[in-house]
């Protein structure tokens, strides 16, 4: 079971390695941003934030994936359902 | 010729040892050729002269960098088959080159340049007929671009970092008397090239187009995009040097590219390049063509290569349609099926009408290609074609 917690700090631990790779505040990262929306989040950054991913929360990340994490819901939920699996 | 082998640092996975073996081509002059061992651990340089022990370990660290910055970490890809013709029964199995070259049907003007007689230009007019029909299934409005292409506009949508090894430049005499005067006295060509002093040339304001596409983005840039949506059709010269890559017809310097473009809302692109891929499909099946179609990404340079790739990959961006050659048990990309998202539309601020950056893609067909693999087919003689190729060659 996950706390509500554990979850909000895993979304803000997102928006701060998001906002990292993508060089904005985390405040500008919306709870909804998506690739493409984000006029820094594009076809470059999007692979450094899968790269980064892949280290920072210790999961693996395949070619299958990459298209599916392209909203911080998307990313949020992958990273909980390997870290539970 | 010199070579020098050497254990990679790094393994070379299989599915990036052509990419990787195509661009150790460019890190170095010395290099006349690379390979790498099926097993991916062994990199053999073939060099243009005995080099010096320490230029060799200098040379040998370069190429440890490219191997390293292009594997590492790199993801798998998944290969998309969309169809797959390879099996069809062809006649002919024997390298056309020597016969093209001897006939005179292809004539070799420097590496990578070629002339093409009136057989092949035949052949090609034949495709380029059924090209035409297919884009005006698509309403397609013809266009004609022109072989150069604006420094500043290529700089816009990227194109220096992610393919600066291919690039090829057009510069001109700077505008001074005696540096004219000079070039006009004095100018011949030597072993590699013209001797005129590199101070004479101006900076570089354009460049031969490396694509046809690029035009039609740069003419839309920066206002709403008429209409909506719109396909159009160019045909033209592209230039991309491959340094020793470069190889007969199957990879010129300067070769010609019929695309149909479509430039809109995603629907409408997705819809119309998987329409297009359908009736291109009925056309091969028509010609008798040996190929498939798959999933691909494009030759990005070293620093750009990894990322780009795999993210064209993941997105499942571009399909080649990749003919057989018979004589070397290989497939040639001849087409491909591209989809860029918005990228052109946000670089270059093409707007839909909600306001938000257009999408485009694009299908193209390398028009020296696809005759090369035509006749690696079906031969030389139109004897052999089939016959509503033929017919449609004889006019």
């Amino acid at each position: 079971m996950v706390s509500k917690t554990e979850e909000s700090g895993l979304l803000e631990e997102l928006r701060s390695l998001m906002a990292e790779i993508f060089h904005v505040d985390a405040d500008q990262i919306g709870v909804e941003a998506q690739l493409g929306e984000l006029p820094q989040w594009d076809s470059l950054t999007h692979m450094d934030l899968m790269v980064a991913l892949e280290s920072a929360f210790g999961i693996e990340i395949t070619a299958e994936t990459i298209s599916q994490l392209t909203s911080l819901p998307s990313i949020w939920a992958y990273i909980q359902s390997q870290q539970h699996a | 010729m010199p070579e020098h082998s050497f254990s990679a640092q790094a393994a070379v996975p299989a599915h990036l040892r052509s990419q990787v073996q195509a661009k150790l081509a460019f890190v170095d002059e010395n290099i006349a050729g690379a390979s790498i061992s099926a097993d991916g651990s062994t990199v053999s340089l073939q060099l243009r002269s005995m080099v010096p022990k320490q230029i060799l370990g200098e040379l040998e660290a370069k190429v440890q960098n490219v191997v390293t910055e292009m594997t590492k970490g790199a993801v798998p890809p998944k290969i998309e088959v969309l169809e797959d013709h390879l099996q069809r029964s062809l006649p002919y199995a024997i390298d056309p080159m020597p016969g093209l070259l001897s006939s005179g049907e292809v004539s070799r003007e420097h590496t990578g340049i070629y002339s093409l007689g009136a057989n092949l230009t035949r052949l090609i007019a034949v495709f380029e007929s059924y090209f035409l029909e297919l884009a005006t299934e698509f309403s397609a409005l013809p266009q004609r671009f022109p072989a150069l292409i604006s420094a500043e506009k290529l700089g816009r949508v990227n194109y220096f970092r992610a393919f600066p090894h291919s690039l090829t430049f057009a510069t001109h005499l700077r505008e001074d008397l005696h540096v004219i005067n000079d070039f006009a006295e004095h100018a011949k060509y030597e072993i590699e090239g013209l001797n005129a002093p590199p101070a004479s040339f101006s900076k570089i304001q354009a460049l031969l187009s490396p694509a046809v596409c690029y035009h039609l983005y740069f003419s839309l840039a920066d206002k709403p995009l008429p209409g909506g949506q719109l396909a159009a059709t160019a045909v033209g010269h592209c230039f991309r040097y491959e340094s020793s890559n470069l190889n007969t017809l199957e990879r010129m310097w300067d070769f010609t590219m019929r695309e149909i473009i479509f430039v809109g809302p995603p629907d409408f692109v997705l819809q119309n390049r998987e329409r297009a891929r359908q009736q291109v499909a009925l056309y091969l099946e028509r010609l008798g063509l040996a190929y498939k179609v798959e999933s691909a990404n494009d030759p990005f340079f070293v620093g750009e290569f990894r990322r780009q790739a795999a993210f064209q990959n993941a997105f499942q961006l571009k399909y080649e349609i990749r003919a057989s050659l018979p004589f070397k048990h290989d497939t040639l990309a001849v087409g491909s099926y591209n989809y860029h998202q918005d990228f052109f539309g946000r670089h270059l601020g093409i707007t839909l009408p909600d306001g938000k950056p257009a999408h485009t893609g694009c299908v193209a067909f390398g028009l020296e290609r696809l005759a090369y693999a035509f006749v690696c087919q079906f031969g030389l003689e139109p004897a052999g074609w089939p016959a509503h190729v033929r017919e449609a060659w004889n006019g």
